[in-house]
């Protein structure tokens, strides 16, 4: 699901000396930001705060827990895989990512809308349904398994092994890689390599001496996003690993969850954010200001810059960015036909056909009390997170640039902060208070985590408006409140609805905190799903899954769309 | 219609510590005028606007509307029209429904905006644009329409902030032309932003030149630009021949070994510098061919150009001064860079200015 890479850049403020959107007291910014960071202090930094306290006193005081994350054997060989994985999963993800970006730059506008898309379907896949979709092509006796057996590797087994959780990874993650590498290339003016050519540099040579090192810095946002967020990762390992070849994420699952040892998974998550902050902060430092807002929304699908390069797609480079449009989609078209099997087991592709699945999806009370409660958590995720995010992006624009980028980067905080953490922090204070196990709690923890969609689409929105334009309603005679009403309200709306959309999604495919906070009546539908492959095998996930893709990526694709339609008409 | 008489007493806006943007200013805006703030980036010009409309609140000082004091009075309640410099209309409202904007405001029934609205567009050539939206015109039609939007609801005052800059050069001569029937049609009073002089001197009754937060000159371009007080409004308004020499009162300037004559005395002071506008210099050959009673002055042509009406000729005095006189086609222009010619003028064509 989208998250972004640190903080986008503090608002600018506006051009000195013109009329000046007229900025009230700094300290009006304050009242309206007050809902949401107050909201972020008590749904996540007090809570993080006594997690802290916890792994410094838990079961006693001192550095025990830290110490035996080096000491006691098991853990360290834990650290040291997931820190692996991710790096391998960051490594790999560029080297597929970045010839498919490079192609993008290079095709025109229809083949590029088509290149987009492929990489925004599964971008809006639910989660689960494609770690769900890479656990039936995985499988013993699956789709991989038979390619593979003409080589002699049929036999090999892919489930439960590092492989198959990396290869799920990657391919997750891959959108993170291509959007900000895209976004980068796209910027890049391709004529500097023909330049390059023309001062005597070969083809590939003067590639490597222009416009690698003017990619560079979307390849290392890129990959710090993505390594950042396969540190935290729990669903894929969970799903396809096994507990032999535990991440991270699954071992503070378990402290927490199983053994109730906060002290020693708070001193994880602390190693967790830790690892987190040291590699965004060395990645803004090697990449500049102005990296990667892969955020949700903010997709850069731009009419290309870089259209008459001169230069044709290679046939290698065709090939390759074929066969990651492949991976990419795969998954998904997995998920469809699956869903209409007669099989009681997750075989692919399936020899009879049913609609039991759907039946039963929409019969069973589990599954249909997840469904419903997915639905009333989204709603009212969407409604809190709006209404507390479009008053804090207004807030935001409000205050002096000093305070903007700090207060700023403390609302966005949520999206970089790994959600194993965030639910283990949540969890340890709702236990205390009560609200585990009930749907408040995850209403509350989503509407933390699903804040910073909304204050990033508002602010855009902002900012993208003409910041007179209020001042100029004035001098047409408009009050305060007239102007807001019938100019300032109808340019951001747009940003408000699209900000409200993000939240419900993000709530409805959200797993790793509902799966903390879960209990019997508390069962979101992505939670079900869960725990319909690792409790029971039951192939109804298969049309849940089909039906979360449609329902996520249904007006994603339409909003996207209009919007497109929108651009066209100027 | 009538245009609204603005007084300025003694206005400052300070942005934080420092100098202050605009420094202790006064004017008088005449109704029905015409008058321009002229003046480079950053010297107060625009904060002044500011204040005017209401978007900035002064520091000290008032702003007086027909003899009543309005510095306290919010922008959207002062009545005053305005129009920006990258237009800034509404994008998610049609043309139409820009210009009905401050009439909606002002409650004016449905049938009477219509009809105002179309009377505001037809105003400025654009009476079957309505149903548009503003991206699908020119920037000169948005700025029209900009213009439509501010006087139609028969504002006090329209001020114009730079309205033309962001326009190519035919547009904004067209446009300057459009401003100007505007004005006489409407009979408002209009304050003008801007930093182009020609645009100024053609447009303008009169023009305040501003340097530094401060006014440092009042009157209409003919004045300023025959009469200048000073080195700045010289230099600010038109091109000029500027010699520093040395005042002896009361009828000498001198300058290097040259004594010129001085029929009217500047201001008294030892440090003026003299100057004189290029079509008032007259180039000979040699000192003996010029006209008697001229001061003279002896220069280096540095470069001929050629403008199609008139040429214009270089010059360099020897002492690092440099100026240029203006020659219409026709007359013999037998000079070339390099020539060494004697530049000349009657003493009644120059001007004292302090520094």
């Amino acid at each position: 699901m989208a998250v972004s890479t640190a903080v986008p850049q503090a608002p600018p403020t506006g051009r000195p000396g013109a009329a000046p959107a007229r900025r009230s007291r700094p300290s009006s910014g304050w009242l309206y930001l007050a809902p949401a960071v107050l909201a972020l202090v008590v749904l996540f930094l007090v809570p993080l705060a006594s997690l802290v306290v916890d792994s410094f006193t838990e079961p006693e005081t001192g550095l025990g827990n830290y110490a035996s994350l080096f000491t006691d054997g098991y853990t360290i060989r834990v650290l040291g895989r997931t820190l692996l994985i991710a790096l391998i999963v960051s490594v790999a993800g560029v080297l597929m990512a970045y010839p498919y970006a490079y192609a993008m730059t290079l095709v025109g506008p229809t083949m590029r809308a088509v290149l987009v898309t492929v990489v925004l379907v599964p971008f809006w896949t639910s989660m689960l349904a494609r770690n769900f979709a890479w656990l039936v092509l995985l499988q013993d006796g699956g789709l991989v398994q038979k390619i593979l057996t003409p080589f002699g590797l049929g036999d090999v087994r892919l489930l439960g092994t590092p492989l198959a959780v990396g290869i799920s990874m990657t391919q997750v993650l891959l959108p993170f890689l291509v959007l900000p590498l895209y976004s980068a290339m796209s910027q890049i003016d391709g004529r500097l390599v023909v330049a390059g050519q023309s001062l005597g540099a070969p083809r590939a040579r003067a590639f490597r001496r222009i416009y690698l090192p003017l990619s560079a810095p979307g390849v290392v946002a890129g990959m710090s996003l993505v390594f950042v967020l396969s540190l935290g990762f729990y669903v894929t390992p969970a799903l396809l690993g096994s507990t032999r070849s535990a991440m991270i994420a699954q071992v503070i699952n378990v402290r927490a969850k199983e053994l109730l040892d906060f002290g020693g998974a708070g001193a994880m998550g602390m190693f967790l954010l830790v690892v987190t902050l040291l590699v965004l902060g060395l990645s803004r430092r090697l990449a500049g200001q102005n990296v990667a807002v892969t955020a949700a929304g903010g997709q850069p699908v731009r009419s290309g810059s870089t259209g008459e390069q001169g230069s044709s797609v290679r046939p290698w480079l065709r090939i390759h960015t074929t066969v990651v449009a492949i991976i990419l989609v795969a998954p998904t078209l997995v998920i469809f036909p699956m869903s209409f099997s007669a099989a009681t087991t997750f075989q692919f592709p399936p020899r009879e056909w049913s609609l039991r699945w759907y039946e039963n999806l929409f019969t069973s009370p589990e599954w249909t009390a997840a469904i419903l409660n997915t639905v009333q958590v989204g709603i009212y995720v969407a409604v809190l997170a709006t209404v507390l995010g479009t008053m804090a992006a207004f807030g935001l624009a409000r205050l002096g640039p000093r305070w903007r980028g700090a207060v700023n980067g403390f609302l966005l905080s949520p999206m970089i902060v790994p959600h194993i953490l965030v639910a283990l922090v949540v969890f340890s204070a709702f236990l205390q208070i009560g609200l585990n196990g009930t749907l408040i709690g995850i209403i509350l923890a989503h509407t933390a985590m699903a804040l910073p969609f909304v204050v990033i689409a508002v602010t855009a929105r902002l900012q993208g408006m003409d910041a007179r334009l209020p001042a100029v309603a004035a001098s047409l005679g408009a009050g305060p409140v007239s102007a807001f009403r019938r100019v300032t309200l109808p340019l951001v709306l747009p940003g408000i609805l699209s900000g409200a959309v993000l939240a419900f999604v993000s709530s409805l495919d959200e797993v790793v905190i509902a799966l903390f906070l879960q209990a019997p009546g508390a069962i979101t539908l992505p939670v079900q799903m869960f725990n319909s492959i690792t409790i029971q095998i039951d192939p109804t996930i298969s049309a849940a899954s089909s039906l979360m893709v449609v329902l996520v990526s249904v007006p994603i694709l339409l909003a996207q769309l209009a919007g497109a339609r929108k651009r066209r008409s100027r | 219609m009538t245009g609204a008489q603005v007084h300025l007493v003694d206005l400052t806006k300070q942005y934080g510590s420092g100098d202050p943007a605009v420094d202790h200013i006064d004017l008088d805006i005449q109704p029905g005028e015409f008058l321009t703030l002229l003046g480079p980036s950053g010297s107060g010009k625009t904060t002044t606007l500011n204040m005017i409309v209401g978007f900035t609140e002064p520091t000290s000082g008032r702003i007086e509307l027909n003899g009543k004091d309005i510095s306290r009075t919010p922008a959207h309640k002062r009545n005053f029209g305005m129009v920006f410099q990258n237009y800034a209309l509404f994008p998610h409202l049609t043309v139409a429904q820009n210009v009905a904007f401050p009439l909606r405001e002002r409650k004016v029934p449905a049938a009477q905006t219509a009809k105002l609205v179309q009377e505001a567009l037809e105003l400025v050539d654009l009476g079957a644009m309505g149903e548009r939206r503003p991206h699908e015109l020119s920037g000169g039609q948005q700025q029209r329409v900009a213009l439509a939007r501010a006087v139609v609801f028969s504002p006090n005052l329209l001020l114009l902030d730079e309205p033309l800059s962001a326009l190519d050069r035919k547009l904004r001569q067209s446009l300057q032309r459009e401003i100007k029937r505007l004005h006489q049609e409407l009979g408002l009073t209009f304050v003008f932003v801007t930093h182009d002089q020609d645009e100024a001197m053609t447009l303008s009754d009169r023009i305040a030149i501003f340097d530094q937060g401060r006014i440092v000159a009042v009157g209409t371009p003919g004045e300023l630009y025959h009469r200048p007080t000073t080195r700045f409004v010289a230099r600010f308004l038109g091109e000029s021949n500027v010699f520093g020499g040395r005042y002896r009162p009361a009828d000498v300037y001198e300058w290097h070994d040259r004594k010129w004559t001085v029929p009217e005395p500047g201001n008294g002071t030892e440090q003026q510098a003299l100057i004189v506008r290029p079509e008032r210099l007259r180039i000979a050959f040699d000192e003996t061919s010029v006209p008697a009673g001229s001061n003279v002055a002896p220069a280096a042509v540095t470069d001929v150009s050629f403008y199609g009406t008139y040429y214009r000729i270089e010059l360099a005095y020897g002492d690092d001064s440099v100026g240029c006189a203006v020659l219409p086609v026709g007359e013999p222009a037998a000079v070339s860079p390099g020539t060494r010619v004697v530049a000349h003028w009657r003493p009644e064509d120059q001007v004292l200015v302090s520094e």
